[in-house]
């Protein structure tokens, strides 16, 4: 799976960190699912849609 | 209690009870790695700091790759220590024993190998891809 995240992220101009801390997870999460180690669960895929006003679909998509 | 002071405590069970219990009079082997082994667990076990998805994740799969290597390491160990045995010589006769690595040395190593890949997994995923070598700093 790939997705939007470090480019919508850097839109908003939040760094790592301050995203961990928006979405109650750790900078190395964060880390993990940008650089594609990770895929997060529905729940925290629907804060991330949510923080960034979008859908799952635009943030995540299928390979 | 909290999770820092769970730590700690496994902490120093292992570096410090451990220890005085191998060197205390009518020591054994078994009450050393007892507690080394529930100390190990208290540290492994205990939540992080932020403990989050991503951390359970990881711990979960320490733990299933460290059991199996752990299993595998007995089973070595085992055939060595038991190379000699012949179990119609000398379970029939019982002439010999067979040995084994005890339950606490086996949740030990498991421990150990649990807690190195944890924390070697962790420090990977504070690491930025060689592609996009950006922000990890904040």
């Amino acid at each position: 799976m790939t997705n939007r995240l470090r480019e919508l992220r850097a839109a908003k101009n939040w760094s790592q960190g301050e995203l961990a801390s928006r979405l109650g997870v750790s900078r190395q999460t964060i880390n993990a699912i940008e650089t594609g180690k990770y895929d997060p669960s529905l729940p925290l895929a629907f804060s991330i849609a949510r923080l960034f006003g979008r859908s799952i679909e635009e943030i995540f998509q299928d390979r | 209690m909290s999770s820092a002071t769970t730590k700690r405590l496994g902490a120093a069970i292992v570096l410090v009870l451990a220890p005085v219990l191998h060197v205390a009079p009518g020591s054994t082997w078994i009450r050393t790695t007892a507690a080394i082994a529930a100390g190990l667990m208290m540290i492994f076990f205990s939540k992080e700091r932020i403990h989050d998805e991503r951390v359970q994740d990881l711990k979960l799969k320490a733990l299933s790759a460290a059991f199996s290597v752990s299993f595998a390491l007995t089973l070595i160990v085992n055939w060595f220590l038991n190379r000699d045995f012949d179990p119609r010589r000398d379970v029939d006769g019982a002439t010999g024993v067979l040995r084994s690595i005890s339950a606490f040395e086996l949740i030990a190593l498991t421990m150990v190998v649990a807690l190195a890949l944890f924390h070697y997994w962790r420090f990977q995923d504070s690491s930025p891809s060689s592609a996009e070598p950006e922000d990890v700093s904040a």
